[in-house]
């Protein structure tokens, strides 16, 4: 548009008017300051705390150091400084701890300067308004323009029907029924198939430019949530907690065909299973259960893996914390005399003094740490490595059940055997490594591979612990004050404690490779005479155990590793027999009890974790088997084998007597239909996981097809087109369509229609409070007003003789849009946009106040309104000043809003 | 209309039952066990899938509004909320009856106040009293309800000795005439803040639509002829402005069931609106979508009913 006159654009008399009006002016002013406050509100200030945060401002402070906070350079006003000495101060007072310092709009709770917060917290509060205004004028009039551009373009019914059935498809699967959305999906990508067709035949591009844009749109997003599953550690969690499930699913439906089979066979029906068939199933049967057993346990050491990961980081952390700082401090300074009388540099010696012994404590303990994690990862790793090991044997076992058929019942305890020999050895194997790690807990070496240079090892430590004992009581003796004699006493007790921890160690280490010499033993009893034997030696081997025990500790170190011992033992059992739960229970009171007679703290408090993973395992276990499987016999198929093969027999029949049958209308009951992922969860209670990721999944799926569907409006008219050239003969045929207006006019009456607060409410509680979800949740339920006048209005600019002209002149559609619809229609939108704001800003104060809305750590008006509240009878100003602040925010909003209106209107002026 | 409806149905109903989170996940209660929770899960019919909890759900619903609008005592309630174990139809309309009387004289002090202002600053149109009225109006719709409200409870609690939380004074006998005079305080206190607003609202509009129909050729004739001022502004002007506002009584109806969430969470009225509050965040689904859909299917009977009214108001108006 290369016009050389500049005619005098509505437009600008437009804002020739708006300038005029004095209220107008005044609120455009005040917006401008309010916008001047919310930029440097976010730069100039520092970041609020957190309420952690506060604790650590002290040190903070002194050390000129960033911590866990940021505090940013540039900051004049520090809105998360405080002055706990001005606490609630009212505005205009003088502060007292910094003198000439006045609290123009007074402090709260923590003293910290109302003023200040109010500066920071405008960033959020305002961008918040524009974003969401943004967000619903960008859908607004997208929207309103499809409607009334290409409103009277018709959308065949059919490609409707294909959206929703692709829509159907994507809430389908995520809603269990994985069959139904299959076809929904199948269905759909041939009916976009033949759309992509028809255009590529009828040789228009743009449906095809626009399907390709939608496709990578959609990759890209697939892409991402496969890398995020893959890459991060708790994806790698959610897949073994799937890999959990999906056994566990098996398990089931196996469990469910089983007992139906039984029923037919005991009924005499024709062409039910033969024995050999049943023997087959429910040999699959019990390796599907040791499998689930196995992955679980699996599940469970990668869980504990990633936590591992966590722990490090924090001892790394100690570690980068320590190193600070010792860069701060001095030692030479430390070492020196300091002069009494000068109060400043004795000030600078304590805190250096601090500081050193601070970094000393933080390196020692970051060391430790680091030393630990290693170890217990390496045998967690070992242990890991035992589950493969045992999921490979039930592979192998199911190998074997295959060419079952002429096989005698011998052979079949044969095969069972080697099957539960596998199971007991991986789990064996697990428990040795529990105990390792168990020992790495508490602070013990757990690295033992020779017992004779393991000797050398604790016989120099021991030497070592005796001379630290010698020297410290000589230093006592030599002691020339108090203190120092205090110190030094103090030290001498350490030291005996080392002398005691080395000894308990040894012991503890002797113990372990006992356990694995006796492990190697009991393998090659298992081996020998199974039945017999392999109880009584693996209770046998416990009771050596702890007289090893008895006999080698110290004394007060004695019935805390006793106590571990059972523990371990208790755990072992309960994996392989399931002890009562009471038992366990004992146990773990024992342990606790045992923890208050431990020297170490230290020691103790591991031991108490200890006992508590102890607890909650083979509670949460026992649990999960009372309820999936109610029978005793049918929970523990190991006890009934090693019970000898007669019982076996009876059992099993007393089983497909009641619990078969029983499981099986439990089990059909549950498998009707389609669903299946979270009917399980009786057998695996992790399973939620698999819930949360396909719930995610739909959010996906949904996102990548209302972008098809968008695409799909979009370029509806040319595909439309092209089949009509294809169709030929077919073109008498009736096909309904429908206009694109009427769809999208529905859509918008569809969403008017479900009350508001209802839907925020609802959306917000789905998220973690964040104040930018806020943002989204307004955006999105505020748009259908301004797509129901944009709409309006480029129906009736379309008819105008201007654009009459443009599409004469052979214009395109995108340009006419942007050159004259656009600009022309823009003036309402200006003006809804700018009232907008104001809602929007008052709507999330509004949810903040009602506690929904910004997250602990956003300081937004609302926010701090909302907090206020708490004070509102001895600080009223808490609640006034905030309140004001919105107040005028939303005013001026609002009158610039009404002036913008006349000034586009002016028949309106003086309404 | 019955699509639009059922879309709102699916919609409502599979934003909340789609929703992440769990109500069995908080188990408070030591004596429940992991396995009783699953049992409740399945009594309940929790994890079923979301095509058959769709149905279950909406079968049940109409069911209990069938035995409502029939009148049936005898009907065992089908829709259970899964905290309270209360039925929900019975329990919602306990929680109406509580709302109504704050929503329904916000309503009337709004409706009666908005008129007179609305056609007062109409017709003093750029005197120094539109001015003053539209500057109070701009003030009043930029007001934070919520923040005004706390200030006014603070004032009048601490300072006038007036308790105005909860419907009425709690835990106090009180003789009729008292208790009488105690209610009207608990209920015009926050009726009276919300018509506040809605007249700053509801003036605008007024005064927007008299200001139209008197721009209209209709009137600068009746004016011509001679008619007195009054005749020209009520019989002509007034009566034609009043016609759009049949429109703004379908807002009414959904706003009668709903009332205010903010105002009753300030006010501490166990109302309909903090219920359906506390049921999102307890993830008590069945509530919240019973809500969602009576909301939206009174928004919808709203409309339809001003549409009728219309068509007989304004003969120019046909129904198609």
């Amino acid at each position: 548009m290369s016009s050389p006159r500049k005619a005098s654009s509505p437009t600008k008399d437009a804002f020739k008017l708006l300038f005029r009006n004095p209220t107008a002016v005044i609120s455009l002013l005040l917006i401008v300051a309010l916008a001047a406050a919310a930029i440097t509100g976010g730069t100039l200030t520092g970041k609020p705390p957190t309420p952690d945060q506060i604790e650590s401002l002290e040190e903070a402070e002194i050390l000129g150091d960033t911590l866990d906070m940021e505090v940013n350079e540039w900051a004049w006003v520090e809105p998360g400084k405080t002055h706990l000495k001005d606490k609630l101060k009212p505005p205009f007072s003088e502060s007292e701890e910094d003198e000439g310092r006045v609290y123009y709009l007074g402090t709260d709770h923590l003293g910290r300067d109302v003023a200040a917060q109010l500066w920071a917290g405008s960033s959020i509060s305002l961008t918040i308004g524009f974003l969401a205004v943004g967000l619903s004028v960008l859908l607004g009039v997208m929207l309103g323009g499809i409607a009334g551009f290409f409103g009277r373009d018709r959308v065949r019914l059919p490609l409707l029907v294909t959206l929703l059935l692709a829509l159907t498809g994507g809430i389908a699967i995520p809603a269990e029924a994985t069959t139904f959305g299959m076809i929904c999906f199948v269905l759909a990508g041939i009916a976009f198939g033949y759309q992509i067709l028809v255009a590529i035949a009828g040789q228009r591009w743009r449906p095809l430019g626009g399907f390709a844009v939608a496709a990578a749109i959609a990759c890209i997003v697939f892409g991402y949530n496969i890398y995020i599953e893959n890459a991060t550690p708790e994806g790698k969690q959610l897949q073994h907690s799937e890999e959990v499930a999906s056994v566990a699913k098996d398990v089931l439906l196996l469990t469910r065909d089983l007992g139906r089979a039984q029923k037919e066979f005991e009924n005499g029906i024709p062409g039910a299973p033969g024995e050999d068939e049943l023997w087959e199933d429910q040999v699959e049967l019990e390796v599907g259960y040791y499998k689930m057993y196995l992955a679980e346990k699996r599940k469970q050491n990668v869980d504990y893996l990633t936590r591992l990961d966590k722990e490090e980081r924090l001892a790394q952390e100690q570690l980068d914390r320590a190193e600070h700082l010792e860069s701060h401090v001095d030692e030479e300074f430390i070492k020196s005399e300091v002069d009494k009388d000068d109060e400043e540099l004795a000030k600078r010696h304590d805190r250096q003094t601090r500081w050193a012994a601070q970094a000393k404590d933080l390196r020692e303990k970051g060391d430790r740490g680091a030393l630990q994690f290693e170890r217990i990862r390496e045998h967690i790793e070992s242990a890991n490595e035992w589950v493969e090991a045992g999921l490979t044997a039930m592979d192998e076992a199911i190998e074997r059940a295959d060419d079952f058929d002429a096989q005698s019942a011998a052979s079949r305890f044969e095969l069972m055997r080697d099957l539960r020999l596998a199971l007991l050895e991986a789990e064996f194997r697990m428990g040795v490594r529990a105990v390792y790690v168990t020992l790495a807990m508490a602070g013990a070496e757990p690295e033992i591979p020779d017992t004779e240079e393991h000797q050398k090892i604790v016989d120099s430590l021991n030497k070592q612990a005796e001379d630290l004992a010698a020297s410290t009581a000589e230093a006592v003796k030599t002691g020339s004050n108090e203190d120092a004699k205090k110190s030094a006493s103090q030290d001498a007790a350490i030291a005996t404690g080392a002398v005691a921890a080395v000894e308990s160690v040894a012991a503890a280490a002797k113990a372990i490779t006992e356990v694995e010499k006796r492990a190697e033993e009991l393998a090659g009893i298992v081996e020998a005479d199974f039945y017999q034997a392999s109880r009584d030696k693996l209770a046998e081997y416990v009771k050596e155990l702890r007289a090893f025990v008895d006999a080698g500790m110290p004394v007060d170190k004695r019935e805390v590793l006793k106590t571990t011992a059972d523990g371990i033992d208790a755990v072992i059992k309960s994996g392989i027999w399931k002890q009562d739960e009471d038992a366990l229970k004992g146990v773990a009171a024992e342990l606790r009890e045992a923890k208050d007679e431990a020297v170490s703290p230290q020691l103790g408090d591991k031991i108490e974790r200890v006992a508590k993973l102890i607890l909650a395992t083979s509670h949460n276990r026992l649990e999960e088997y009372d309820y999936a499987i109610d029978n005793r016999a049918a929970r523990d198929p190991l006890v009934i084998t090693m019970e000898g093969s007669n019982k076996l027999l009876n059992r099993r029949a007393q089983m497909r007597g009641d619990y078969l049958k029983k499981y099986e209308a439990e089990a059909s009951a549950r498998f009707d239909g389609n669903s299946g992922i979270v009917k399980v969860r009786e057998l695996d209670g992790s399973l939620r996981y698999g819930v949360y990721k396909w719930t995610r999944h739909f959010l996906v799926v949904t996102a990548v097809i209302l972008l098809l569907v968008i695409t799909s409006l979009l370029v509806a008219g040319s595909a439309q087109a092209a089949a009509d050239d294809l169709r030929g003969p077919l073109n008498k045929v009736f096909i309904p369509t429908i206009t694109v207006d009427d769809l999208v006019m529905r859509f918008t009456e569809i969403m008017m229609t479900i009350p508001v607060i209802f839907l925020i409410l609802v959306v917000l509680a789905l998220f973690e409070r964040d104040v930018y979800i806020v943002m989204g949740v307004i955006g999105l339920t505020s748009w259908m007003g301004t797509t129901r006048f944009v709409r309006a209005e480029i129906l009736s600019l379309r008819e105008q003789d201007f654009i009459q002209a443009a599409r004469a002149l052979g214009v395109s559609d995108f340009r006419i849009i942007w050159r004259h619809l656009v600009p022309n229609s823009m003036s309402p939108v200006l003006v809804s946009a700018t009232l907008g704001v104001a809602s929007a800003v008052l709507a999330e104060s509004t949810l903040s106040f009602l506690g929904i809305g910004a997250g602990p750590d956003q300081h937004t008006w609302g926010q701090i309104l909302s907090k206020g509240r708490e004070y509102i009878q001895d600080a009223p100003w808490l609640t006034v000043v905030p309140g004001i602040a919105i107040l005028i925010t939303v005013l001026s909003f609002n009158l610039l809003g009404e002036g913008l209106r006349e000034a586009f209107n002016p028949k309106l002026r003086g309404r | 209309m019955g699509i639009t409806l059922f879309v709102v149905s699916i919609l409502s109903f599979l934003i909340v039952a789609l929703a992440p989170g769990d109500p069995y996940d908080k188990n408070l209660d030591p004596n429940t066990t992991p396995a009783d929770i699953e049992r409740q899960r399945d009594a309940t019919g929790y994890d079923d899938p979301v095509f058959t909890k769709y149905t279950t759900f909406y079968g049940d619903f109409f069911a209990d509004v069938g035995a409502v609008i029939t009148g049936d005592d005898d009907h065992e309630w089908r829709l259970i909320s899964y905290q309270s174990k209360s039925p929900i139809l019975p329990t919602m309309w306990d929680k109406m009856l509580i709302t109504l009387p704050l929503v329904i004289l916000t309503t009337i002090i709004t409706w009666t106040l908005a008129f007179p202002t609305g056609i007062y600053s109409a017709l003093r149109r750029g005197g120094w009293q539109d001015h003053l009225l539209t500057v109070i109006a701009y003030g009043l719709i930029s007001l934070p309800g919520f923040w005004i409200a706390i200030l006014v409870v603070k004032f009048v609690t601490f300072n006038l000795g007036v308790p105005v939380i909860a419907p009425q004074t709690l835990g106090v006998e009180l003789d009729p005439v008292r208790g009488f005079f105690d209610r009207t305080w608990h209920v015009a206190v926050p009726a009276i803040l919300g018509a506040l607003i809605g007249v700053a609202v509801l003036s605008r509009y007024v005064k927007g639509q008299m200001l139209e129909v008197m721009n209209q050729d209709y009137i600068r004739t009746a004016k011509a002829k001679g008619l007195d001022h009054d005749t020209v502004y009520y019989r002509h002007a007034l009566r034609n402005a009043m016609l759009p506002f049949i429109t703004m009584l379908a807002g009414l109806l959904p706003s009668l069931f709903g009332g205010s969430v903010v105002f009753e969470a300030i006010y501490s009225w166990p109302g309909l609106g903090r219920w359906v509050f506390e049921a999102v965040f307890t993830k008590d689904i069945f509530i919240v979508v019973t809500s969602l859909f009576i909301g939206s299917g009174l928004t919808l009977l709203g409309i339809l009913i001003s549409d009728i009214l219309y068509s007989a108001v304004d003969p120019r108006v046909k129904l198609s």
